[in-house]
């Protein structure tokens, strides 16, 4: 059960900041489809970081240190790079999915570039450490005593998780409450569903929608690079298998609210570890893998994830109700 | 605009990164991977995967590289087009380029490029081909070099058992369809079962070829060994190029451990204990001072079948990549000595896709996850 | 001849044609005729064409100049950054180095043949791109498409015995075959966008997975029921499904092979520009494809006009699919193409190739196949720049991307061509611009007035003498 837990989770966790990401982004009225080229772009920052500090010589005992280092200055280039997204849809009314697609080309290529004159092959890693070794925290970390066995929560909680996991859900409750809660987030969210009236009472919405999207920006290269170390074992590669894209699937799904974005990220990476890890689940610790034994091809295992989204999807975009300026450039003029 | 200017400068600041990150490694990473030179005398074409897999491209490459940096050669590796989707024209195309670009011998790493090299073999007669892991077909350009992969995963198995491991697992790649791999496999069952005969215990092995095709890292696989190490499993087997890293990642989340495979991977991860290698690096340079020193007639034509009697293949002895406590370097030594006179013999036959998996074995219970 | 020759030559056509331009201009207005250049400006589709080559031009630019500033960081220094620019440039027509170790130029008949090979499946799934743009569809699953028609292909054209049926209909069947199954895979997102509301972005990403594990699923070498068809040989090892060749099919190359020797080229690329032919036309001059077209630009104010959007949108992204589906069978029918099966954990990237090359193209079918042309060029230019030098291929794809992103502001540079905007910060500035534009304007009509009338005061005085 905690194995299913803790992947779940590190599915999960990437998928959840990503769609937040994309929540920012959409609710100012910006249609970010970007989502995936910043998080490729944010994982190659984040370890190009943490391999520069490990060579400078700041060793692994100082690995929090580094990890909040390297997240910072994800987070900041990030939201640079989402601003070539910015200026080509407010300031230039591109269209936005052209600008998102153009970001989404040029993010793996440019890191791949760099990737390749850096190491002369297609993978960017940390040299020799791994991810867990620096970053991970262990039970011992938190006071508890090593030799204790905790319960099922204690142990998603407390051993064996990255602190990366805390930030995550720290991040999401105070940017839940900042969007509704706040009069910056009225004002965000009153830039994507009718800017003209927001206009006319004096909210710069082309400044509103940049601040939006800057913020995207940074959540999503923060998510890329949760995905690098948690999934990738703390190595770029250019290519984050589609989870950006999911994360738009799940933004959707949770129709542009933070709480049913959560569920729905929980859910996919619910699915996508049951996809990979079913004969490993025991859910009970009674030490039977119920689904083992089920004689299910591994085949449709696979495309379960897929399958079923598909179907959820289905029933659930009916009621799917967007931003309903998105996508629109900002015109004065109209009504 | 001005902000547009700003954030291109910033990102074209981070070229400047770039520099400072560059490899510092061991002494084959002191050797640069790329030179300028008007023309290169020694090529280097690809396998599936990366260059700097930690395992079979790069033990080839180091070869090349050692030998070409301390014989004043000049030297450049090719990778064929479309990655992992290369067919057979595009690997000829990048021999071509290698030949094109002033190759007097080109070094060809996978069987895969049989049908690529046969090609260029013919075309371009008086081009000198080295084929690693493949066989000559007759043509006096080109020599081949295999190795008995079975040999190296027998003492890894055998290694593991006497250490007291009885919880394995083998993770390989190419789906099953590489016959490197697929005797690697082979042995290390057989290791671990004249071991675990000798201790007269039982031992379970996972045994899996899954979400490996392309020889990297990835989610997926990282995601079943951590499967594997929940459930028990205290050390995999790590077949395939880069996946070692998944396998290196799932590990030390769950203090399992690794062993690693064609070159030495203990300076790659804490996990590892140790490593079937095969000699990669010295049979290539081998091939290579042939040629040079004007002997190519001796392996013209010739596949040569590298094995413990030419120690070609073995685990590495040295202190700091020994992690076995119970397990001594001199019984291992003794073991190997069987190996050489041939006392002990390790079956290579592979046979078709699913049969080393269907049979059963003495003592290991072999789970095939599918 | 050398690099720095072609660049030479280069500028001086550039030079020399736009001093023809300026004095065909000069000479038209003072015959006060418009001169066939500025016709030919006014036309939509030039300044679409001439936006487009700007974008190439600066992403070109921007290329080169990455190169310059990273040639610190390889080795060979300002020289093989100024060999990594010519490649950029001319990469395809480079035939090696000549004995003082410069690049040299030519006629490479093997690399232009590999283009015209590699923009051969390219032109569909561009075409499939375009075309789902042009209804207003994203069609972002082009690899599932055409994952499920290399699929139906390469089984129609393995299974059907040519002893008992000619090779060439085997051909046919083989392509249609792959033809229809991508425009079932590509029916599916359709059907979820038309009836369920379902975002297509969405559908199509599920779909290509789950084609990835079908098509794995089929070819599987110990369940799946097309197992017989994966090739043994040692080398292969049922890796690879067999390639058609194996059972005597494969695209006639018709003498391509002689003007183009050594490289990969067949006649599927006449093939290509013909369905690119056919779609344009279909877009352009039937009622089908106006449909089409106004499903894409407003698709209420189409359903208004009466027409069927629901069932037109299942039929573009279906026809999608199927151009997709069509390009897989080309690629695997020519004969020397091997398909790897095991696939569930990667998509064919020709597949999401396809979106530049309909962006570039701003999703003209013609355009597509110039577009692609241009886009596999880079990737062989690339390939060149990877053998040649010490930089590595992937520059070529920072360059598309630079295109791609240049060619979002198509409009834009559109606008700045005929004079009407000039780049503001915010837009408040622009509206004001845009008065002081039309105030200017004003006093021109005043003084041309004023030529005209002395042009007739001295007409008139003429005739009067």
């Amino acid at each position: 059960m905690v194995y299913f837990i803790q992947q779940t989770l590190v599915f999960a966790i990437p998928l959840m900041i990503v769609a937040l990401a994309g929540v920012f982004a959409e609710r100012s009225g910006i249609i970010n489809i970007a989502l995936e080229g910043i998080m490729i772009f944010g994982a190659f920052i984040g370890v190009l970081i943490v391999r520069v500090l490990l060579q400078v010589g700041i060793g692994d005992d100082l690995g929090q240190l580094i990890l909040i280092i390297a997240i910072i200055i994800t987070m900041i280039l990030g939201a640079v790079f989402s601003l070539l997204l910015a200026f080509a849809s407010i300031n230039l009314k591109a269209d936005q999915t052209i600008g998102g697609t153009a970001l989404n080309l040029l993010a793996p290529a440019l890191v791949l570039f760099l990737v390749l004159i850096i190491s002369q092959q297609t993978t960017l890693d940390i040299g020799g450490k791994t991810a867990a070794e620096l970053f991970m925290l262990f039970q011992d970390d938190f006071g508890i005593d090593g030799a204790k066995k905790l319960g099922v929560l204690g142990n998603i909680l407390f051993n064996k998780v990255y602190p990366t996991t805390f930030y995550v859900i720290l991040i999401f409750v105070v940017l839940s409450v900042v969007l509704y809660n706040t009069k910056f987030g009225l004002r965000l969210r009153s830039c994507g569903e009718h800017p003209q009236a927001a206009n006319s009472l004096g909210i710069n919405v082309n400044k509103m929608r940049y601040i939006g999207v800057l913020i995207s920006g940074a959540l999503a290269s923060f998510g890329g690079f949760i995905y690098a170390i948690s999934v990738a074992g703390c190595s770029a590669t250019g290519d984050v298998a589609g989870t950006g894209f999911l994360a738009l699937a799940v933004m959707i799904f949770g129709n542009w609210k933070p709480l049913n974005i959560a569920l729905g990220a929980l859910l996919f990476g619910a699915l996508k570890c049951i996809s990979v890890g079913y004969p490993y689940i025991d859910f009970n610790g009674d030490g039977i893998f119920a689904l083992k034994d089920l004689g299910i091809s591994p085949h449709i295992y696979r495309v379960l994830p897929y399958v079923i989204t598909l179907v959820v999807l289905a029933f659930t975009s009916k009621k799917s109700r967007a931003p309903k300026a998105e996508g629109q450039p900002f015109d004065k003029g109209k009504r | 605009m001005k902000k547009l200017f700003l954030s291109i400068l910033a990102l074209l600041a981070m070229f400047v990164f770039v520099g400072c990150a560059k490899d510092k490694g061991n002494e084959y990473d002191k050797i640069p991977d790329t030179m300028v030179a008007d023309s290169y005398d020694i090529a280097f074409v690809t396998d599936i995967g990366q260059l700097k897999d930690k395992s079979f491209n790069q033990g080839t490459w180091e070869g090349v590289k050692k030998y070409a940096y301390d014989n004043g050669k000049s030297y450049k590796y090719y990778q064929p087009a479309n990655g992992d989707a290369a067919t057979d024209d595009d690997r000829f195309d990048a021999m071509k380029a290698a030949v094109d670009g002033g190759a007097k011998i080109v070094v060809c790493a996978g069987f895969m490029q049989y049908n690529a090299l046969a090609r260029a073999a013919k075309t371009f007669a008086d081009v000198k081909f080295v084929f690693i892991d493949g066989w000559t077909f007759g043509a006096a350009n080109v020599t081949a070099i295999v190795f008995q992969e079975e040999q190296s995963g027998y003492l890894a198995g055998y290694a593991a058992v006497k250490e007291g491991y009885t919880k394995l697992g083998f993770s390989g790649g190419g789906g099953g369809t590489n016959p490197a791999c697929q005797r690697f496999g082979y042995g290390f069952i057989q290791g671990a079962n004249d071991a675990a005969k000798e201790l007269n215990i039982k031992v379970d092995m996972k045994y899996s070829w899954l979400y490996g095709a392309a020889f990297s890292a990835s989610a997926e696989l990282q995601t079943m060994l951590e499967g594997w190490y929940s459930t028990g499993t205290e050390v995999v087997f790590s077949c395939g190029g880069s996946m070692c890293k998944s396998a290196f990642a799932a590990a030390a989340q769950n203090n399992g451990k690794v062993i690693g495979v064609d070159v030495d991977q203990s300076a790659e991860s804490s996990t590892v204990i140790t490593s079937a290698t095969k000699g990669l690096r010295e049979g290539t340079i081998h091939a290579l001072k042939q040629f040079f020193d004007g002997k190519w007639e001796e392996i013209s034509d010739k596949t040569v079948n590298l094995g413990a009697k030419d120690n070609a293949v073995g685990l590495p002895t040295e202190e700091a990549s020994w992690g076995f406590k119970k397990f001594t370097v001199k019984e291992y030594e003794a073991l190997f000595a069987k190996l050489q006179n041939e006392t002990v013999k390790v079956d290579a036959n592979i046979g078709e896709a699913g049969e080393v998996e269907a049979k059963t074995y003495s003592n290991v219970t072999l789970e095939w996850v599918k | 001849m050398t690099g720095g020759l072609l660049f030479l030559i280069i500028i001086l056509i550039i030079a020399a044609s736009v001093v023809a331009i300026i004095y065909a201009n000069k000479k038209a207005k003072k015959l006060q005729t418009v001169s066939w250049f500025e016709k030919q400006w006014k036309k939509d589709s030039v300044k679409a064409t001439t936006s487009s080559f700007i974008s190439v031009f600066v992403g070109l630019l921007i290329g080169a100049i990455i190169l310059l500033a990273m040639c610190g960081s390889v080795d060979g220094g300002l020289k093989t950054g100024l060999e990594g620019v010519q490649l950029i440039f001319f990469g395809v027509f480079n035939i090696g180095r000549n004995a003082s170790g410069n690049l040299v130029f030519g006629w490479n008949g093997t690399s232009i043949g590999n283009v015209l090979f590699k923009a051969m499946p390219l032109i569909l799934t561009g075409l499939s791109v375009a075309l789902a743009f042009k209804t207003g569809l994203f069609n972002i699953g082009a690899p599932g498409q055409y994952l499920m028609g290399t699929a139906a292909s390469l089984i129609v054209a393995l299974s059907i015995p040519t002893t008992a049926v000619p090779a060439w209909i085997v051909w046919i069947l083989a392509f249609l075959s792959g033809m229809l199954a991508g425009a079932l895979w590509g029916a599916i997102p359709g059907l979820f966008k038309a009836f369920l509301n379902v975002n297509e972005v969405i559908s199509c990403i599920m779909t290509n997975w789950i084609a990835a594990n079908l098509v794995t699923a089929l070819f599987d070498n110990s369940t799946g029921p097309f197992k017989n068809l994966l090739d043994p040989s040692g080398t292969k090892n049922f890796a690879y499904v067999y390639k058609t060749t194996h059972n005597g099919v494969a695209t006639p190359s018709l003498g391509l092979d002689k003007i183009f020797p050594g490289s990969q080229v067949n006649a599927g690329i006449f093939v290509a520009i013909i369905i690119a032919i056919v779609v344009y036309i279909v877009l352009n001059k039937t009622t089908f494809g106006y449909e089409l077209k106004a499903c894409g630009a407003n698709r209420d104010a189409a359903k208004y006009a009466g027409i069927n959007e629901k069932r037109n949108i299942l039929l573009s992204m279906a026809i999608a699919g199927g151009l997709a589906g069509a390009g897989a069978a080309l690629y695997y029918l020519s004969g020397n193409t091997e398909f790897k099966w095991l696939t569930y954990q990667s998509l064919p990237a020709i597949g999401f190739n396809g979106i530049p090359v309909a962006l570039l193209a701003s999703n003209n079918p013609v355009g597509v196949i110039a577009s692609a042309i241009f886009l596999s060029y880079l990737d062989v230019a690339g390939m060149s720049l990877k053998y040649m030098t010490t930089y590595n291929e992937y520059i070529t794809s920072i360059i598309s991307a630079i295109i791609v992103y240049f060619s979002a502001f198509a409009l834009l540079i559109k606008m700045i061509l005929e004079g009407k905007i000039k780049i503001s910060f915010f837009q408040n500035k622009n509206i004001n611009k845009e008065v002081e534009i039309k105030n200017k304007e004003k006093p021109k009509e005043i003084n041309e007035s004023n030529n005209d009338s002395d042009e007739k005061n001295i007409a008139n005085k003429e005739a009067k003498e």
